[in-house]
């Protein structure tokens, strides 16, 4: 069967980078095989599943909250017009200098994690985030991501995503997970940078930021403006999902240089007015 | 299974699985990312995948493996710049466009008909979907295809 279409995808092969990039992952994984978990351990493991659904009955009994994380169904997949979109046409590039050197110079894109905000601000060579409420005793930090497809493997609280062009970075993304008095909350903050072959249309759709929720999981959908006493004006979306589900709040901001996107919800529909106060809490407590 | 076994599959299969990954993805580093998972992810399979269903296991591997990370917030909130795809013409560049304008779903189906020229039933099976929806995916790929092709007329 010839067609236009499959002579087109005929030509679309896996590079020899990546073909070199399984075989060396292939050897690094082959070393770490390991043997078949021991008796006992299978036991404990046994043990420790069998806990988990009676503490989880337990604890939605006694106090009434659901513990199960139900930020699902959630996806992007390029159509305008459902969903929200975010978009920051003041947005404005850093400089490349201010960036350490051996930054500047990155091709291509890498993920490099931390176990802190701080020490991702710290190899990115400046602060993103002044926030008390970040560095209160009560926000948890918490491993929200797994990052397989970067390679890495494992669930981590916060990372950052380079991306470089033709031997120039052009981009930050760093990205961190916390729990915050029955919410989880997700901070993330998107820096670029001037590069010769990105036009300015392309470095506002950088800090675009917006999402598609499938029509069966969320109810409705509404954005507001809010200006905080700071002076951030901030978009919050609202997104009340179906059933009896927590509603998720975003809210998303261009200042200093950088834009943010905040991501919240509880694990409980009850408290959904509790989430928001605290989202606006976050906002009010940013010092730029 | 035996490293041997998994570059034997590599090397016969590692393009297909990426042009499919690709289509879901639209992206050349997703898909390449996709691709070496989905392999890698046969180290932990016990015994050889059945001869003449590899492709279609792999396949189908791939699907669910593109769907996770559609939904996944990474890539929500990072859309790569991905202007690397090379194309011979503009027709082809037009035809990529005009695919890629597509929801994922129907990507999918597309390219498992019109590239690897499976059957609706085998579509079916590779998606985990029932046949009267390939049927319907299908039908509404060709639509909003004809829909926007007419535009470059």
């Amino acid at each position: 069967m010839n067609n236009p279409y499959r002579n087109l995808m005929e030509q679309k092969c896996l590079s020899e980078q990546a073909k070199q990039d399984f075989y060396s992952s292939l050897s690094c994984s082959d070393a770490k095989k390991v043997r078949r978990f021991p008796l006992k351990a299978a036991i404990v493991a046994a043990c420790i599943l069998l806990m988990i659904p009676i503490t989880a009955l337990a604890v939605e009994n006694i106090f009434g909250i659901s513990v199960v994380d139900t930020i699902t169904g959630k996806m992007l997949n390029g159509r305008p017009g459902i969903g929200y979109e975010v978009n920051y046409p003041t947005a404005t590039a850093r400089p490349l200098s201010d960036f350490p050197e051996e930054l500047q110079t990155l091709d291509g894109n890498k993920t490099v994690t931390f176990n802190s905000w701080q020490a991702a601000e710290a190899e990115l060579g400046f602060t993103l985030v002044n926030n008390e409420l970040f560095s209160s005793p009560h926000m948890i930090k918490s491993t929200a991501y797994n990052l397989r497809y970067d390679g890495i493997g494992e669930r981590v609280h916060c990372f950052t995503r380079y991306n470089g062009k033709d031997g120039q970075l052009y981009r930050a993304t760093v990205t961190a997970a916390y729990l915050y008095q029955g919410t989880a909350i997700t901070l993330q903050s998107t820096v670029t940078c001037s590069h010769p072959a990105i036009s300015k249309e392309q470095e506002y759709e950088m800090h675009w930021s917006g999402v598609l929720y499938e029509s069966q999981d969320v109810a409705q959908i509404s954005q507001e403006q809010y200006t905080a006493a700071n002076g951030i004006t901030a978009t919050i979306v609202t997104a009340e999902r179906n059933g009896n589900r927590p509603t998720q709040y975003e809210a998303a901001f261009f200042a200093n240089g950088a834009s943010y996107n905040i991501t919240i919800h509880s694990y409980d529909a009850v408290r959904d007015a509790w989430t928001k106060d605290t989202l606006i809490r976050i906002l009010e407590a940013f010092v730029f | 299974m035996e490293n041997s076994e998994i570059i034997r599959l590599f090397e016969a299969y590692s393009d297909d699985v990426f042009r499919l990954a690709l289509s879901f993805l639209r992206n050349r580093q997703d898909a390449e990312d996709v691709c070496q998972s989905v392999f890698l992810k046969l180290m932990h399979y016990p015994q050889p995948l059945k001869a003449g269903k590899e492709k279609a296991w792999l396949l189908t591997c791939t699907a669910n493996a593109c769907k996770d990370h559609l939904k996944s917030f990474w890539r929500k909130h990072v859309v790569e710049l991905d202007d690397t795809m090379e194309f011979s013409s503009d027709t082809d560049k037009t035809l990529w466009e005009t695919v890629n304008s597509l929801a994922p779903k129907y990507r999918a189906v597309v390219h498992l008909y019109y590239y690897e020229g499976y059957t609706q039933d085998e579509i079916a099976q590779i998606l985990h979907i029932s046949r009267t929806a390939v049927q319907t995916r299908m039908s509404r790929a060709r639509n909003q295809l004809k829909e926007v092709l007419s535009k470059y007329e």
